[in-house]
């Protein structure tokens, strides 16, 4: 009996490969990003680092350096469209979460922004397309 | 002649004393905590814990493995809140604190050796950071083959 049982849980484990659907997955999308930067501050400002993590704590990556060019007027909203390609889990949504720093001309950043977020979908497996389609005839007299 | 040598001596060990005593940590109006050594350095003014120049900078190892830092590292030592600066070279500049190995206070709060006091006023962290998907684009545009970063009047 015992025997049968261990025989049962193995058999289950070899299928779950078979019948899950744990896949994975990868999904690209463009995400554009708005931020507002003192005035005052602009003089001194050399750009500005997006950072990425899995958490809201942390720990951030570096994702791109968005850099300053002066304007005349100055304007204090700042805007970055990247791209960015997500894997996970089909069928599964993944959080991820994205904070902005300023960077002086020295290459001195300041503290890290908000943290905004964004939820990537990683579209389902499409089947893949049937084949050996056949036409059968039947003519009845 | 020995009361004259015991004189001028008295009267040197005197001078020196008060030498001694008016030279203090400071140059201008710049003047250091107890224990710290005023130094100049590349035209700025430092104050170096000279205990802490071999510590480990436990503060900079916390972020950089993605540990949390402790909550009295979010604060300088005025009680300024601590902004996360680092140099061109990595380290920590600025009013940044750290958490320095210095005898005989092994795991206390000291300030930055590379403390500046020009670099007192970091900049402010960007506000109201959004972010939004981009629209589809017109078929046949080639998506994601670059990074494209604008600056643009909203």
């Amino acid at each position: 009996m015992k025997k049968l049982l261990i025989g049962f849980i193995m058999l289950a484990v070899m299928l779950i490969p078979v019948f899950g659907n744990a896949a994975n997955g990868n999904v690209s999308e463009s995400l554009t990003f708005t931020w507002e930067q003192l005035e005052a501050e602009l003089p001194d400002i050399s750009g500005w680092v997006l950072y990425q993590a899995s958490t809201d704590d942390g720990p951030y990556a570096k994702v791109v350096d968005v850099p300053y060019t002066a304007v005349v007027p100055p304007v204090t909203t700042f805007e970055s469209t990247t791209p960015l390609t997500i894997s996970g889990i089909t069928g599964t949504t993944v959080t991820k979460y994205f904070v902005v720093t300023a960077k002086n001309k020295d290459g001195v950043e300041s503290e890290y922004s908000n943290v905004v977020s964004y939820g990537f979908i990683i579209p389902a497996l499409l089947p893949s397309k049937p084949f050996n389609l056949i036409l059968k005839i039947t003519v009845t007299p | 002649m020995v009361q004259l040598f015991k004189i001028v001596f008295a009267i040197s060990i005197l001078g020196w004393s008060f030498l001694l005593a008016t030279v203090n940590n400071s140059y201008g109006e710049y003047t250091c905590e107890k224990g710290f050594v005023l130094e100049q350095k590349d035209g700025k003014y430092n104050c170096r814990n000279p205990f802490c120049d071999a510590g480990l900078n436990m503060y900079g190892d916390a972020i950089d493995n993605g540990k949390p830092a402790l909550e009295l590292l979010l604060f300088d030592k005025d009680g300024k809140a601590r902004p996360k600066v680092k140099g061109p070279d990595g380290k920590w500049v600025g009013w940044t604190i750290g958490a320095y190995q210095c005898p005989p206070d092994p795991l206390g709060v000291h300030p930055n050796p590379d403390y500046v006091f020009d670099s007192q006023t970091p900049l402010s962290a960007p506000k109201h950071l959004r972010v939004a998907n981009m629209p589809a684009r017109a078929k046949g545009y080639k998506l994601f083959d670059k990074v494209k970063n604008k600056q643009t009047r909203l």
